[in-house]
């Protein structure tokens, strides 16, 4: 119920449905873990429009979770500016550590893993983001403790 | 007026029009794929790029509003060779198997490769998806698409159903349904005519012939009373494909299911060959002669005993004006009587009636374009996205363009599910939810700022007093605050509309709600013009005025079929009354009394079944002939192909039958009976307003033993009797089927999809269940078009015209 209330206000802050979709996707998001077949049912009935409208224009939006995500997800950039400053060292070091391979999720369902078209922190590489925190100046270390504080 | 220059052309134009606009209207090419007429300006495809001066960019033409002063170039080297890597880019993954596409030859990307080449590129990709098998009707192949969105708009903001779309992003896009499950979808096949590709196709077409073969003719749609254009494709004599041509007709173009894929009904397997006599009981194939004999001995000794007026004759609501012109010379003349009447009896003859107590008038066509740029539209307890789809479509269009569109509904409509507001109400209440609205805006004095005297004003407020916001809300079970707000927005609007039918199978509305919605408008001071209730069928229209009703006080359908032994002898002409009207139980009593039954159809009806003689028409394509659809538009319908095995046209066999009556009725030819018919004068009536009391009240009332109502109507991809015979529409739909709220397959152990027994104070039936939110609690629906399930042997028959529900109750079948 908490998931149709959140969406009635967004509806509110819209002129009309199909405006109110890309933020009601987030809601759903929340509530179902990623966007699932139940996921878009219920975006669809609550905002009356058809599934096949909800799920096209989800599906044309990368940052949408579009299947089953662990508890965090970290979305690392490897752009020119990270990959000089060692990205992809940080990508291996996460395969090694918590066997994550880019596009996966830990075995525990701790962390998944999105490699990143550029995030607009070239000044400070390589950056990534944790769920919806921003964190830069990244090396081996500091990824480590950093991640660590994600449980 | 604006004023801009296209490819040195000095050309006027309307503010708001875009340069494609411009350019089309004075027949200037320039190529388009994701253009569409109908839709908002898309910009996808990039084909329409045209060079504007001062603009540094090349500027899509189909989403660049067209601007005074503007000089734009359609045609020149980088426009050519911009367009040519756009359709490279288009190539890249494109299939290119053309040799075994149906659309090769009117494809438009194969025009456009043609024209600006080339057919091949500098890059190369290959999309793999599975061609999709599973769904009805619609042919999807992904690979081919070029994904310009056509039939996805198309499919939503059109037709307002949505049913598929471009899934994924980039080269893994792919048009599907939400789920790549089997297409569950109103099946219009609008998306099929809006592909420019040969990604979306017609399946019973699939494989069947080569576009340059095709021989194509235009024909009205035999189905119902929009009277649609359609585009008939013929190879070797044999109609393959049903389109619809963008600009043609009234339809401008769309087409619904029924009457895109409906037309072979005519290949239907029951047609009738040849004429049958029953001998020893059984109906037997015998010669023309034999059954013309036959039947002019039955009928004169049937004259003989009995005198003239123990005969009477039905006609068709979807025969030709001709046909019914001459059954109705047969009766009037040969025979001698009066007693003549069509379906139209049980439907929109009293929606007429209705109009002339209230207004006056004695027609009332509808206009298709009503909707658009009303304030508030109504639509009251009337699936007309079902029963008139196109016509339908116009509430959606005037929703887009800003129109409040009101549905007041219990059932879960398409209509309703895209209005602006939707009335749930208890079915059948409308007229009380309309009662409601007058008695309010009496009270609000309303009438009184019109300054307006309209006689009959103190009777219809004593009679609608009662309707106070409470009682109507306990009638409708509606919130009484939004029952007031809807009124006040309906009562205060600057221009508004009622849109309502009354149809043959409908059980829920009757003379009582038009003359509800002609009062209130007339105390809004609006004409007939803002009621709008279209005719049923094809040709219901023009069957009324061709004086297929009793005109002399002669007997009507209700006295022919529901008073067994008013006649001796019944002429029924393309009518299957035992399947298409109500209380089937009675009608067949009436059947078993007569001394001569007299059937006359395409095929082997459940009426002709019954008869003691059958003779077989050519149908619809098969002859010439005239509809006149609900505008009051008379249209032409070609013969296209031949008669089915010894058919021939209806007013044909008449003809025949009163030369061996030895009557002459004068016409020998088609065109001879055309100008006969050129004489009919229509009375249309005059013009005088009167407000009329009405009563209302529900015929049967639902109580402990029959405690849900149930409600009969068409559907979406079947009308009437006629598109059973339709293999395609079958294809989609083809059980009997009744549709039970989840409320009361609860509370009575229905499962969805298991068959239970619906009883009514008439008898029971067994039917299909499909549990769905389309009802609501204490609502069956029920469509009328399958002769197995029989209905109507459940429900009644109003001759008073009004609304009959019938209350019934359900049990799983043990
Ligand atoms: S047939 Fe009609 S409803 Fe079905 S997908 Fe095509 S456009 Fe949509
Ligand atoms: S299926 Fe046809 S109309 Fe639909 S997006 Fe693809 S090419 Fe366009
Ligand atoms: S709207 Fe009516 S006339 Fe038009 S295609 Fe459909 S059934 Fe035929
Ligand atoms: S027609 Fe203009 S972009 Fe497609």
């Amino acid at each position: 119920m908490e998931f149709l209330k959140e969406i009635e206000e967004i509806l509110n802050r819209y002129p009309d449905r199909q405006g109110a979709l890309l933020p009601s996707l987030y809601v759903a998001q929340k509530e179902y873990g990623w966007l699932s077949q139940e996921s878009y049912e219920a975006v669809a009935q609550a905002l009356n429009l058809p599934p096949a409208t909800v799920k096209g224009v989800a599906t044309f939006y990368a940052m949408y979770k579009h299947k089953p995500m662990g508890r965090h997800l970290i979305q690392l950039c490897t752009n020119v500016a990270c990959m000089v400053m060692g990205a992809e060292r940080l990508v291996d070091l996460l395969k090694n550590k918590y066997g994550l391979e880019p596009g996966g999720t830990t075995e525990d369902g701790r962390f998944s893993l999105v490699i990143m078209e550029c995030i607009g922190a070239c000044d400070k590489a390589p950056a990534m983001l944790v769920d919806t925190d921003f964190h830069a100046d990244l090396n081996e270390k500091r990824i480590i403790e950093i991640l660590e504080s994600y449980k | 007026m604006i004023e801009l220059t296209i490819d040195g052309k000095k050309i006027q134009a309307r503010k708001g029009m875009t340069i494609l606009d411009v350019a089309r209207e004075n027949n200037i090419y320039i190529p388009h794929l994701c253009w569409d007429r109908r839709l908002k300006p898309y910009g996808g495809c990039r084909l329409c790029l045209v060079e504007v001066e001062g603009q540094r960019k090349l500027m899509a033409a189909c989403s660049t509003p067209a601007d005074n002063g503007m000089v734009v170039h359609t045609d020149t080297p980088t426009l050519r060779k911009a367009r040519k890597t756009v359709l490279e880019l288009l190539l890249v993954h494109h299939p290119l198997d053309c040799p075994i596409c149906d659309k090769a030859g009117e494809c438009a990307l194969q025009d456009l490769a043609y024209k600006y080449g080339p057919s091949e590129g500098r890059f190369y990709a290959e999309r793999k998806h599975e061609p999709e098998a599973t769904s009805a009707l619609i042919d999807r192949n992904p690979n081919r698409c070029i994904l310009c969105g056509r039939c996805v708009r198309v499919c939503w903001e059109h037709q307002g159903v949505g049913a598929i779309n471009l899934i994924g992003r980039g080269f893994n896009t792919k048009i599907s349904p939400a789920f790549e499950e089997t297409l569950d979808c109103e099946f219009c096949g609008q998306c099929v005519d809006a592909c420019p590709v040969g990604a979306l196709g017609a399946k019973p077409y699939k494989y069947r012939a080569r576009a340059w073969f095709l021989e194509s003719h235009d024909s009205i749609c035999p189905y119902c009373s929009v009277g649609c254009t359609l585009t008939l494709d013929l190879r070797e004599g044999k109609i393959l494909r049903v389109r619809g041509v963008d600009g043609k007709g009234v339809n401008q173009g769309d087409l619904c299911g029924k009457g895109r894929f409906g037309f072979d009904f005519i290949y239907g397997e029951s047609r009738l060959k040849t004429p049958l006599v029953r001998k020893n009981g059984e109906l037997k194939e015998v010669s023309w002669e034999e059954a013309l004999y036959y039947v002019a001995e039955r009928l004169k000794a049937v004259l003989k005993d009995y005198g003239p007026n123990s005969i009477g004759a039905i006609g068709s609501a979807r025969a030709s004006l001709e046909d019914n012109y001459m059954l109705q010379k047969f009766i009037r003349e040969v025979i001698g009587t009066d007693n003549i009447d069509t379906s139209a009896r049980l439907g929109y003859a009293w929606a007429l009636k209705g109009m002339e107590e209230t207004y006056g008038i004695k027609l009332n066509p509808i206009k298709l374009e009503s909707p658009i740029g009303k304030e508030v539209v109504l639509v009251l307890e009337s699936d007309l996205t079902s029963t008139h789809p196109i016509f339908g479509l116009k509430f959606l269009e005037a929703k887009n363009e800003g129109s409040h569109l009101m549905v007041v509904e219990p059932r879960r409509t398409k209509l309703a599910r895209r209005s602006s507001e939707w009335l749930r109400i208890k079915p059948g209440t409308g007229t009380a939810y309309i009662l409601g609205l007058i008695n309010f805006a009496i009270k609000e004095g309303v009438h009184l700022k019109k300054e307006m005297e309209i006689e009959g004003l103190d009777e219809l407020s004593n009679a609608v007093a009662e309707f106070t916001p409470e009682k109507v809300a306990e009638l409708t079970g509606l919130d009484k605050e939004r029952f007031i707000e809807s009124a006040r927005r309906f009562i205060n609007a600057e221009s508004r509309l009622i849109a309502l039918t009354v149809g043959a199978a409908e059980n829920q509305k009757g003379i009582e709600t038009v003359k509800a919605a002609a009062n209130l408008l007339m105390l809004l001071g609006e004409g007939p013009d803002a009621l709008q209730v279209p005719a049923d069928y094809s040709n219901t229209y023009g069957a009324w005025l061709m004086g297929l009703r009793p005109m002399n006080g002669g007997k009507d359908l209700y006295t022919m079929l529901y008073e067994p032994g008013a006649l001796k002898a019944l002429y029924v002409m393309g009518e299957d009354p035992l399947v298409t009207m109500p209380d089937a139980g009675r009608i067949e009593e009436t059947f078993k009394r007569l001394e001569l039954l007299i059937v006359q159809d395409i095929r082997l009806s459940e009426t002709a079944k019954m008869a003691d003689v059958v003779l077989p028409a050519a149908s619809w394509a098969e002859k010439e002939g005239t509809f006149i659809n609900a505008q009051g538009i008379p249209q032409p319908v070609p013969k296209v192909v031949s008669p089915t095995g010894d058919s021939i046209p209806d007013w044909q066999i008449l003809r025949n039958i009163a030369r061996v009556m030895e009557h002459d009725l004068g016409v020998i030819e088609f065109s001879a009976l055309k100008e006969e018919i050129a004489k009919v004068a229509a009375d249309s009536g005059q013009q005088r307003w009167r407000l009329v009391p009405v009563e209302y009240d529900l015929t049967e009332k639902p109580d402990n033993e029959y405690p849900i109502v149930m409600v009969t109507g068409n559907i979406m991809q079947h009308s009437g009797a006629l598109s059973v015979m339709s293999k395609s529409l079958s294809h989609v739909l083809s059980d009997a089927f009744v549709q039970v709220s989840p409320e009361d397959a609860e509370r009575f152990g229905v499962e969805d999809g298991g068959f239970i027994k619906i009883a009514s104070r008439k008898g029971e039936v067994f039917i299909k269940a499909r549990v769905s939110d389309e009802v609501p609690e204490g609502m069956l629906f029920v469509p009328v078009h399958f002769a197995h399930a029989r209905v109507n042997m459940l429900t009644t028959a109003s001759p008073e015209g009004r609304a009959h529900l019938t209350a019934v109750r359900i049990e799983p079948k043990g």
